[in-house]
């Protein structure tokens, strides 16, 4: 019988260090035989302790809220195990056979002669701009804005991605500064923010950018006109700051 | 970070049992003497591992002195919950009086005193599936069809099990 679970090992994580990030440490674990990312929140020394601590808190609230949200709609996201209160930790499921976009990208124009690409090469970034399009497009029409939409913060699963017709699988992560509103300028400086990712390291695929946008304006029929006209007022205010600065 | 705590699973036992004739008088028995035992209803628990998610967390609230119950054993069941109503997280995770299946979940040291009184048949925890059932579930733990998508239906559970404190409200 199986009902003398050995929980000896029951929830672990390893000492050695996963990635560093600017405000939280992630690190590998298992939780009942479960693979896991448990990410922790740390302290900023320079804030006051009381604000410090209530901004961590804030932020773990913003990561969970967001994720569940969006997992409720469909989109792919961790599971969540366990979250130390505490400890500002989130036990997740880490998801396994994945690369961030940005590396995927860069995976597949490596494989191109002069990063101009091939026609294989060109329709796979193709199928992979549009369920980013599609993806964002949903989050937005639910209400959801991501706050740090960079091409880290999405990951696609490699399992299948050899096969032209299975349509890229993607996960959203990272939802640490995300809210809940139907503001339009907020989701247009998402999309700011994931155009400046993507032209900043790949600016050889210019028209990547375009076809997120396309795919995002034909899911999200009822508010993506608007938003894209506040990502235009948006370049034209990063334009500004970049002449200015 | 310390974890422990969730050793502390290793004193505890999960039994599943079914055809049970007296779930009226074990559930008597358990409240007289203060047994440290709580009957779950099974309908609602898909997998071993969701119970594994609840006991973990309600280990850690004992802990850090923040349970939301006043003993571990009810805390089981408000941990189970998808919401925050006490009440409502009793009576839909524990078992009824009528009963005749239910998950025992309790020290193991204690068991001795109950064991011999329950009149049903014990199945290996790994077989509770046979006896949940799924709309229920779904519809306790408000999971819609558009999330099983991209998720199974135990991962969509724990993960609102764990996040619920800070996802919801
Ligand atoms: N659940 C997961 N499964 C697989 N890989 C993950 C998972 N969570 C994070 N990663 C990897 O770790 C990287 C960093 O994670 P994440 O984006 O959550 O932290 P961060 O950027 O440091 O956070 P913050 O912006 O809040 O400081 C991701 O880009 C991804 O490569
Ligand atoms: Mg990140």
């Amino acid at each position: 019988m199986d009902s003398n679970v050995n929980h000896a090992s029951a929830v672990t994580v390893n000492q050695q260090l996963f990635k560093q990030g600017a405000e939280a440490r992630l690190f590998t674990g298992s939780f009942f035989g479960r693979k896991t990312i448990v990410k922790e929140r740390f302290s900023k020394k320079y804030r006051h302790p009381e604000l410090d601590e209530r901004l961590t808190k804030e932020r773990m609230r913003a990561e969970l809220k967001g994720l569940m949200r969006c997992k409720n709609i469909g989109i792919w996201t961790p599971a969540v195990y366990f979250v130390g209160s505490k400890s500002n930790t989130v036990h997740m499921e880490l998801l396994e056979n994945v690369d961030t976009v940005n590396i995927y990208i860069g995976k597949l124009l490596m494989g191109c002669v002069d990063g101009s690409c091939d026609v294989q090469c060109t329709n796979k970034l193709k199928q992979l701009a549009e369920e980013v399009g599609i993806t964002v497009g949903k989050m937005h029409l639910a209400g959801i804005i991501h706050g740090d939409l960079t091409t880290s913060n999405i990951l696609i699963d490699t399992t299948n991605v050899e096969n032209e017709s299975t349509k890229p699988k993607l996960a959203l992560i990272d939802f640490g500064l995300s809210h809940v509103d139907n503001s339009a300028e907020d989701k247009g400086v998402d999309l700011y923010v994931l155009e400046r990712a993507l032209t900043s390291t790949f600016s050889n695929i210019p028209w990547f950018f375009d076809i997120v946008l396309t795919s995002y304006r034909g899911t999200y029929t009822s508010g993506g006109e608007e938003v894209f006209k506040k990502l235009e007022e948006i370049r034209l205010r990063g334009r500004k700051r970049t002449m200015i600065g | 970070m310390d974890f422990d705590f969730a050793e502390h699973q290793d004193n505890l036992i999960r039994k599943l049992y079914t055809n049970v004739q007296n779930t009226a008088e074990i559930r008597k028995v358990i409240f007289a003497a203060k047994l440290p035992f709580t009957l779950i209803n099974p309908e609602l628990v898909l997998d071993p591992f969701q119970l594994s998610v609840a006991m973990t967390k309600a280990l850690y609230n004992m802990k850090e002195g923040s349970m939301m119950t006043r003993s571990f054993q009810t805390e089981i069941l408000y941990c189970l919950s998808p919401n925050k109503n006490i009440t409502e997280a009793l009576t839909s995770f524990g078992s009824k009086e009528n009963d005749s299946t239910f998950i025992l979940i309790g020290e193991k040291q204690a068991f001795v005193q109950l064991e011999h009184q329950i009149q049903g048949k014990e199945v290996p925890l790994s077989e509770v599936s046979q006896f949940s059932k799924e709309d229920t579930i779904k519809q306790m733990y408000q999971i819609p069809n558009d999330e099983l998508q991209n998720s199974t239906l135990l991962k969509s559970i724990v993960s609102r099990i764990s996040s619920k404190e800070f996802a919801t409200g």
